[in-house]
């Protein structure tokens, strides 16, 4: 692969500018108004004209509300590149990778990747917006709904439960992530659940689908966050300090659910994560925050295990072993994560990344922050994406 | 659910009690109903044979509704199946204690239907032993 060690250091991607709306159960706006709103955020953020946009990625949540005519509501004309994306929970991850190859070939330089969804509304619950989708749906999806599975929460919960049947992962373990990632939160003014919690708060949280409590899922949220990728000579003229995206893959195993021995028990981290490490030129063991993207406990659990910070298996004891957290030695989803600090799929790993890369996280700002290692997971870990960014080219 | 031109004749097989998978007529391999080809070889040649509705099982959950007003919930056993034939499939166990089940547990593949004219859907119940399964 050619990656930015590859090209000349003029043209190599670095994230100048990052925007996030108003999060959470923020009401009246759709998903083209929030993410119109976080392309604006992350232009003035990047000190540029809308005019300086010359490509335009954009992607939806649930809501799919968010599409190509977002170039004319922000105005943008001539663009060279644009493209809807999805990947699910690693599109925004994908995005940026494919902002950076444009940045590299000189096909486009200053590209826009912005992601927003709107599921709330007053009165209803975050489950109720994504349940609806399911309901009523024809031919196979349909059926899986008619048996009674409608959620990811049911999904996601066998592939937990498998783990916790093949390793002998406990519920304490899976807690000590949600009560870690809480910590942090608590630091975050950007976050929505900001009062600490015991594992006792987590074994007492009601029962969603079991290994899953309210507490191992996350939040929904309403809001958009985009981010601006460029190359380095240009980020040079600009006001935040550069976040360079030094590495990056992707993984999609392709288990269809039908007969595949590895379902819940490994994610496409585990391929992903040491390919992006090696186009950065790193080791794992030089990243000094990492920002999991973590649907529920679980995630956050089965990715450290694929990225190797644990062996395969271990990823409970690992989790418990006091190692998370602000007081831990591994730092792991600095702003409270999806669970606890808002949930916008994988721009919450990606945002909280870029703010700790430029140094700006306030009280919960990691003293050594020159390596960034994010992830993405999509679907029921059917979908990934690494990248590696960096203070320094 | 309504059936759409990918279900239709796996819902007509249901109806009679039957629990088809795709059978390759290039080289003899059993794939998932959803399969578009055979799952070992890619040949689009497929036709149905009905599964022994035998199963074992591979993992579970127990999904809970959110509390009505008096605290209670409602529980479903939701799981993944390994068909005796080598597919999974996905759908819910009825009649059975949570506590007794293990990863490898013996299940049956049985059917209902939601409602009057609904489609019969494929659900797991417990292999009893010294029953022979249904199909």
């Amino acid at each position: 692969m050619t990656g930015p060690r590859d090209v000349p250091a003029s043209r190599r991607p670095v994230i100048c500018g990052l925007g996030l709306t108003e999060l959470g159960k923020v009401y009246g706006p759709a998903a083209a108004q929030f993410a119109a709103d976080a392309v604006r955020l992350a232009a003035a953020d990047a000190g540029l004209a809308l005019a300086d946009i010359d490509g335009l990625l954009v992607s939806s949540g649930v809501t799919n509300g968010v599409h190509l005519d977002l170039q004319l509501d922000l105005g943008l004309r001539d663009l060279a590149l644009l493209s809807e994306m999805q990947a699910y929970g690693s599109t925004a991850g994908a995005m940026v990778q494919v902002a950076s190859m444009a940045v590299q070939s000189g096909m486009a330089s200053t590209i826009a990747c912005v992601w927003a969804d709107a599921p709330l509304h007053p009165g209803r619950s975050g489950a109720a917006a994504y349940g609806a989708a399911a309901a009523e749906r024809p031919g196979w999806p349909g059926l899986a709904a008619a048996a009674g599975i409608t959620s990811a929460n049911h999904r996601y919960a066998m592939a937990a439960h498998r783990h916790m049947e093949r390793y002998g992962t406990t519920s304490e373990q899976l807690g000590a992530i949600a009560v870690a990632q809480r910590d942090w939160a608590v630091l975050n003014p950007l976050a929505q659940l900001r009062t600490p919690i015991t594992i006792e708060d987590y074994l007492a949280s009601r029962w969603v689908a079991e290994p899953f409590r309210l507490l191992d899922c996350c939040l929904v949220s309403n809001g958009g966050a985009a981010v601006i990728v460029t190359s380095a000579d240009r980020a040079a003229g600009l006001r935040p300090p550069p976040v360079y995206v030094r590495g990056w893959a992707q993984a999609h195993p392709g288990h269809s659910g039908r007969r595949f021995d590895d379902f819940g028990l490994v994610s496409g981290a585990a391929t992903a994560g040491p390919a992006a490490l090696r186009m950065a030129g790193v080791d794992l063991a030089d990243i000094d925050v990492v920002e999991l993207y973590d649907c529920y406990t679980y995630t956050v659990l089965v990715t450290l295990e694929d990225y190797g910070f644990c062996a395969k298996g271990e990823g409970g004891p690992f989790a418990a072993s006091g190692v998370l957290g602000p007081d831990g030695k591994l730092k792991v989803n600095t702003g409270g994560g999806q669970l606890s600090a808002y949930y916008l799929w994988g721009m919450t790993p990606l945002s909280e990344a870029v703010i700790q890369a430029r140094g700006q996280a306030g009280h919960r700002q990691v003293p050594d922050h020159d390596l960034v290692l994010v992830s993405g997971n999509g679907g029921v870990l059917d979908h990934h994406s690494t990248l590696v960014l960096a203070t320094a080219g | 659910m309504t059936r759409d031109a990918a279900t239709a004749e796996f819902l007509d097989a249901t109806a009679a009690g039957q629990f088809p998978l795709r059978h390759c007529q290039t080289c003899g391999a059993l794939s998932a109903p959803q399969a578009a080809q055979c799952e070992t070889c890619s040949s689009t040649a497929l036709d149905w044979r009905p599964a022994s509705g035998h199963a074992t099982l591979v993992s579970w959950t127990v999904a809970h509704t959110k509390p009505d007003p008096s605290g209670e919930t409602r529980r479903t056993i939701l799981a993944i199946a390994q068909l005796a034939e080598g597919p999974w499939w996905w759908s819910r166990i009825i009649d059975a204690d949570p506590a007794d089940l293990r990863v490898g547990t013996p299940l049956r593949i049985t059917f209902q239907r939601p409602g009057p004219r609904r489609e019969a859907i494929p659900v797991f119940t417990r292999e009893r032993v010294g029953e022979p399964g249904g199909g």
